[in-house]
């Protein structure tokens, strides 16, 4: 009997043991091969820190300034991105509280861009990569604060992409005058990873950026997403250029009340709104109405549209110049609110120019090569908020825009030349 | 003198064994059938008529019954059957004398014809026999046998179980008992531990059993000490087939339409591999190349093998209809039993198949949202994703079972194998109408192909020593067993329509991505249990229980997406067709441009697990007061270490970190008082736990695709104890008859919920404890046979029960925060809500008639699960509550041909046609519909053949 249960013992030991093996799964293989001069940076920054332009700084995925440090970045350095989806999207985020002190200049410029863009130390422009299909390559950078903002719910938000256990992507706060530091002379190119279902990083995500921040001379160039977004907050920018994005070129959510001002768009061939431009989110601080002022934006021959209001839209775009559009593309209202909005003054569109020569589509929607020229302003509005829009229409009519055959008004493109990559590759001409 | 003897509970059914050693007296034993259901009778009193000593038939049937020596008149009785008399039985000094086989008859029944086998083991499906296992158990105990399933018609265990009182199920795979769902609720499959398949439970999803390989489900509803101890709403007990006494071998096959559903040649489906109708689909979906990382900039950097990896996928993005085929079911059955001289073989196979097919045209998504304006109190649609699905579901399991017998010693094997493969092809209609969650306006047509490959592979060793008159009884099982849960290859294609026809819009969420995910899970458990009988001086018999048992689980899940994009996207004129990428626009080298593949794995989305469980009991089993009152109590104490390897988002890595490492001493008290023969009260007080899952008890940040959220583990997470007490009597009444009525009051302390992290981050969830929890309730069970009423209802059975629940759970700050944000004026929420997933009602009733002459049998099935909270809301995200679905099924057989060997049967589920209903419930707001699908009626005909 004993021997017995001794068998029976090993024959069911060996029974489970052949169930259990079997267990090996393949790991993945996640790591790249370090290059040599390089420096590379990932997780958390808890000191006050300094990038040199000296080496090649790399991001390896989400790095985080944490609140209370300040990160300075020398005129002349160049980041790269790894390339990376979701969690192994590399980003620099500045946390709420944290600063940065990224101030390059014309002749040294601070470089953002892909692991994949051959540029090296000392050299303002890469040569192997296309300037304008190139996007997605890497994450982005992404400044939060403690200014205002209008979320779904309650007065502060979580950056999309980061889990909510990570309180360093909380942004929002009651601080108007938050101070992240100065970002001037940054030219960002080819960012906007994937990092979530449907969700991209921008090129430049401002949250919740307060008014003591200093932000002027940026490029944003190929991002998958949208070129600079703002999600409320009340931080002024001046000379910002955005290029062949993959979604929409400046856009606005969470009611941000600073001003944009001196700025250029280049539709690319896969872009969609130049500018997009949301409402309030929610109850809290919902008031706030931005400014966008003398921009002059180029569209696509083939696709893309002027301007999307919507969600309770409400701010002012003036002195713009928009020219190089096609024919199909428009301004649109696209909820009642918005319309409401435009109709009583809360949403202001004036002052604005048009180039009166659009390219024309044919049936199926691609362009022939052809110039249209537009005769009226009219069939440049669309009221798609479903209600009466004889008196939006009218507003629009009314607000001192008109049809132009030459720039009358919009950006003063000299702010750019020199240290962007759109003037390096010529494409500044025709502004 | 009969009169004076109570029929006594399982545990003292050995009471008058050791009469033996008296001087002048001898042992009379046999075995009692019912001649008409084929079953050991249970409990029946054995005397005499020298009216001194007698005894009762065991659980096995068998008496052992202890008489003065000289001829007697051995009487048996039992409620319900005609007495039987013995003449003559001649009782020998100190010796044994068998009077073999006895078979008794139903009073109201005519006398049967011979031929009735006589060896039988104890039978535990029929209706009859389960409420006898009921009586006689030592704790609450509910069980459904297999004859109640196959009168239902009800084809998976889920089905099947929800028919127990107190019993819901959710989705139609998780179990919820008394409304307590995974984390509460434990299924075992012959009594050892299982291995998971959800991602996201700790259980396993019921609905992979197929009741024709099921003898019965018996809910265990208050601890006893030899069970593990980390159940509260029940532990329930999947017991499968078992060798019959006589050969059997039975067929049966079934044709299922549904008006709606089969034969429509709109029925989505994708073309797919040629195992799919064995649920082996997995392996034709497999990942094309080694798990990797592809950068997003190696079109740019090496063109040649961004074409070659794009070109490697299946190049199927498409649904496409074709005429849907009607269900169909089969199922095969043999066992057989052979005895020699001192030993007996038992052995039985079984094997059921079912494909079946599921085709909503009107599947609506929807998604509401409380307005942004806090005096609007209705909510507001935010965006739609409706369209339609089909679903192609293949199960097929195969069971074999051994046994050997030989004087007390026994040994014993099964080995169970359950394979099942759903396909869903989805065509959908996305629009944000104003959700900010997204791109507000965005539209899209999507079209979603998934797979989806279960199995269970489980092994159970057994060996017994002793028998009913052995003082000492040992059980050893040993079981290891495996379970992965495959979703491979989930395609999604989402291109935005607009007014020149299709655009890939990466701002309105268009997406071409390709998704695997997987979970594979191994236990190995062993137990060992000692049963010691004593006999204290009054002849009263007690049993000392004791045993350990240890238990291996582990667990490795991971999720890698693949995205598919263009540099460009500008020359491509997109019919909406999703064949068209991966035929006409995939990277291209020489025009460097067109789909690429990017992605692949993140680290936080994989982790390994394991845990063991060790645990110790003793317990005693202890009649008193004449025996009317049974006390079982003990201890059951478990060791239990949980160990985790992973990472998280920040890099922070674990590598077989000891996460969980508790010892818990379990107490546990059961009383049964017999008020009659007929009578009991139970009472009991337990303490039990609940354990946190592994990736719950850790630093997970795992973000999935397929549901689009993500799981944050929480390491300050403590485990949950409850503190349970039970009260029901028992009423039964006739033989297979019941009524009982009970209420239960539960305590739980460190309860642990999952909520969303915070207000802000509706899509981000965590496991929290919440400071308490406590539920209370009242069952209510009626199964009672109509004879006794008219004529005309002889043949009929009604079975019913019902539950009412309440339970609240005190909410987390952050959901109190999330959900004050948000306060309509007027409305006023407190510091509690009921827990998720429970129903305050659940009701369940049918009606049976079984024309024994005329072999026709019907029944009709009505359940209905009160409202329960699917989805908790938090800031303008509204609670989303499963609404009740009234399934009313009918099922009509008849017996065929001379011998009744062929049934033929006709069943319709889904009478009523109810839907599937989720809804948004918001102050003083009309109810809207979160998601919606038709079932609509289903009509199956089937046949089944006994060849022996």
């Amino acid at each position: 009997m004993k021997n017995k249960l001794k068998t029976l013992t090993l024959i069911i030991l060996s029974a489970g043991v052949t169930l259990i093996s079997g267990c090996t799964e393949e790991k993945p293989i996640i790591d790249n091969p370090p290059v040599e001069g390089t420096i590379y940076h990932s997780g958390f920054i808890s000191e006050n820190q300094t990038w040199t332009a000296s080496s090649i700084h790399v991001l390896q995925n989400r790095v985080i300034v944490q609140p209370g440090v300040t990160l300075k970045i020398e005129p002349g350095t160049i980041i790269k991105g790894e390339a990376g989806q979701e969690a192994n999207a590399s980003a620099l985020i500045i946390a709420r509280g944290a600063k940065i002190n990224a101030q390059g200049t014309i002749d040294n410029p601070i470089i953002f861009t892909s692991v994949a863009d051959e540029i090296a130390l000392g050299q303002k422009f890469g040569t192997n990569l296309s300037t304008t299909k190139t996007k997605g390559f890497w994450g982005g950078l992404i400044i939060l604060g403690d200014a205002p903002i209008s979320p779904k719910t309650g007065t502060t938000e979580q950056i999309e992409g980061v889990p909510a256990d990570v309180i360093e992507g909380n942004y929002g706060g009651s601080n108007p005058a938050d101070n992240s530091g100065v970002l001037t002379y940054v030219s960002i190119r080819f960012g906007g990873t994937l990092i979530g279902e449907g969700n991209e990083i921008n090129g430049l995500t401002l949250g919740g950026v307060g008014s003591g921040t200093k932000i002027d001379h940026i490029e944003v160039i190929g991002t998958l997403d949208d070129g600079i977004e703002f999600f409320g907050g009340s931080v002024n920018v001046t000379n910002a250029l955005v290029a062949f994005q993959g979604d929409d070129g400046f856009d606005v959510d969470q009611a941000y009340t600073g001003i944009l001002s001196n700025f250029i768009y280049l539709g690319g061939a896969d872009s969609d709104h130049a500018l997009e431009i949301d409402g309030p989110e929610g109850s809290e601080n919902s008031e706030g109405a931005f400014i966008f002022r003398n921009g002059s934006l180029m569209g696509n021959a083939k696709i893309g549209e002027y301007v999307d209001f919507r969600s309770n839209a409400q701010g002012t775009v003036e002195n713009c110049y928009f020219f190089g559009f096609n024919a199909n593309a428009d301004i649109e209202l696209d909820d009642e609110k918005s319309s409401t909005n435009f109709i009583n003054g809360e949403l202001s569109f004036n002052n604005n120019s048009f180039n009166s020569s659009v390219w024309s589509l044919d049936s199926e929607g691609n362009p022939d090569g052809n110039i249209t020229i537009l005769s009226n302003l009219k069939s440049l509005f669309a009221d798609k908020s479903g209600t009466s829009s004889s008196s939006a229409v009218d507003k629009f009519l009314s607000s001192n825009n008109t049809l132009v055959t030459a720039k009358a008004n919009g950006a003063d493109k000299n702010e750019f030349v020199g240290w962007t990559l759109a003037d390096y590759e010529e494409l500044l001409t025709e502004l | 003198m009969f009169k004076l003897l109570k029929p006594l509970t399982l545990t003292s059914l050995f009471l008058f064994i050791a009469f033996i050693s008296f001087a002048q007296r001898g042992t009379v034993t046999g075995l009692l059938i019912d001649v008409e259901t084929n079953e050991p009778i249970i409990g029946a009193t054995v005397s005499s008529s020298s009216s001194d000593g007698g005894g009762f038939s065991n659980e096995d049937g068998q008496f052992t019954a202890n008489f003065k020596v000289g001829f007697q008149i051995i009487t048996i009785d039992y409620i319900g059957l005609i007495r039987k008399e013995i003449q003559n039985v001649k009782v020998e000094d100190g010796a044994v004398t068998d009077i073999g086989t006895i078979m008794m008859e139903s009073k109201l029944k005519d006398a049967v014809k011979g031929g009735v086998v006589v060896r039988i083991k104890k039978s535990t499906t029929t209706e009859s026999a389960v409420i006898a296992q009921m009586k006689n158990a030592v704790s609450l105990i509910d069980i459904t046998g297999s004859q109640a399933m196959s009168r239902a018609g009800d084809g998976n265990a889920a089905a099947a179980a929800q028919r127990v009182t107190g019993v819901s199920v959710e989705g139609g795979k998780y179990i919820f008992i008394r409304g307590l769902g995974d984390r509460y609720t434990k299924t075992v499959l012959n009594n050892m531990e299982l291995p998971g398949l959800d991602p996201d439970r700790n259980t396993i999803q019921m609905d992979i059993f197929p009741t024709n390989l099921i003898d019965n489900i018996m809910v265990v509803k208050s601890f006893t000490p030899n069970l593990s101890g980390d159940f509260t709403g029940g532990w329930i007990d999947v017991k499968t087939k078992d060798f019959q006494a006589k050969e059997i071998f039975e067929i049966s096959g079934s044709m299922g339409f549904n008006p709606v559903m089969h034969l429509n040649s709109n029925y989505l489906n994708y073309n797919s591999s040629k195992l799919d109708f064995l649920a082996f689909g997995a392996k034709s979906r497999s990942l094309p190349f080694t798990v990797m990382q592809i950068p997003s900039s190696l079109w740019a950097t090496d063109g040649s093998e961004a074409q070659r990896l794009a070109k490697s996928f299946n190049t199927t993005m498409a649904t496409e209809q074709k005429t849907s085929l009607l269900n169909s079911s089969f199922t095969l059955s043999y066992g057989n039993q052979k005895d020699t001289n001192r030993t007996t073989w038992g052995y039985n196979i079984a094997f059921g198949y079912s494909n079946e097919y599921n085709y909503y045209d009107k599947a609506i998504y929807e998604t509401y949202l409380k307005s942004s304006d806090r005096s609007e109190n209705q909510l507001k649609l935010a965006s739609v994703n409706n369209g339609s699905l089909g679903e192609n579901e293949v199960l097929w399991s195969a069971l074999a079972n051994g046994s050997y017998k030989k004087g007390k010693k026994s040994v014993s094997t099964t080995l169970f194998h359950t394979q099942n493969g759903i396909k869903k092809s989805s065509f959908l209609d996305f629009k944000n109408i104003d959700n900010p969650f997204g791109d507000a306006g965005a539209k899209l047509e999507k079209n979603v192909l998934y797979y989806n490959e279960r199995m269970l592979t489980s092994l159970l060793l057994k060996y017994t020593y002793g028998d009913s008159d052995s003082t000492w009884k040992i059980t050893t099982k040993l079981s290891p067993s495996r379970s992965s849960n495959n979703e491979p290859d989930m395609r999604v294609t989402a291109l935005s329509p607009d007014e020149n026809g299709y655009r890939f819009n990466i701002g309105a969420g268009s997406e071409v991505s390709r998704i695997y995910r997987s979970l594979q899970e191994y236990a190995v458990n062993a137990k060992v249990d000692f049963e010691r009988t004593f006999t204290l001086k009054d002849k009263v018999k007690t049993k000392v229980l004791f045993g350990a048992a240890n238990s291996i689980k582990s667990r490795g899940f991971g999720v890698v997406k693949y995205t598919f994009q263009s540099p460009t996207y500008a020359n491509m004129n997109f019919t909406g067709d999703p064949n068209q990428i991966f035929e006409e626009y995939l990277f291209n080298d020489e025009a460097n441009d067109g789909f690429y593949v990017t992605g692949g794995p993140v680290k936080a989305n994989y982790f390994d697990a394991w845990m063991n469980v060790s645990g110790g009991y003793v317990m005693n089993e202890m009649p008193i007061m004449n025996e009317r009152l049974n006390l079982i109590y003990g201890v059951r104490i478990e060791k239990a270490d949980m160990y985790y390897t992973g990472s998280n988002t920040q890099n922070i890595s674990y590598i077989n970190q000891k996460v969980l490492n508790e010892v818990n001493v379990l107490p546990s008290l059961n009383i049964c008082y017999k008020i009659s023969p007929e009578v009991n009260l139970r009472m009991a007080g337990t303490k039990t736990i609940a354990r946190p899952s592994f990736k719950e008890k850790s630093l997970a940040q795992i973000i999935d695709p397929i549901s689009g959220r993500t799981f944050i583990g929480n390491l300050d997470l403590k485990q949950t104890e409850v503190i349970n007490f039970d009260i029901r009597y028992e009423w039964y009444m006739n033989r297979g008859e019941i009524f009982s009525l009970g209420t239960f009051y539960k305590n739980f302390i460190n309860p642990i919920e999952i909520v969303v992290y915070k207000p802000e981050t509706p899509t981000n969830f965590t496991p929290r404890n919440a400071t308490s929890a406590q539920m209370y309730g009242i069952e209510m069970e009626l199964k009672k046979s109509l004879q006794h009423y008219s004529e005309f209802l002889k043949n009929y059975f009604i079975a019913t029960n019902l539950s009412y629940i309440f339970s609240e759970v005190t909410m987390t700050t952050q959901e109190i925060t999330g959900k004050t944000n948000e306060l309509r004026e007027g409305q006023i929420i407190g510091d509690t809500r009921v827990m998720q997933g429970q129903s305050p009602y659940i009701i369940n009733g049918s009606i049976n008639y079984d024309g024994k002459d005329n072999g026709i049998s019907m029944n009709v099935s009505y359940n209905v699960q009160g409202p329960k909270l699917a989805i908790v809301g938090i800031g303008r995200v509204a609670d989303v509550y499963t609404e009740s679905f009234h399934s009313l099924n009918i099922k009509l057989s008849t017996s065929l041909g001379l011998k009744k060997k062929a049934k033929l049967s006709l069943a319709v589920t889904n009478l009523l046609a109810d839907d599937n209903l989720q809804v948004y419930k918001s102050f003083q707001a009309q109810d809207q519909v979160f998601t919606q699908l038709q079932p609509q009626r289903t009509f199956k005909l089937g046949f089944s053949y006994s060849i022996k």
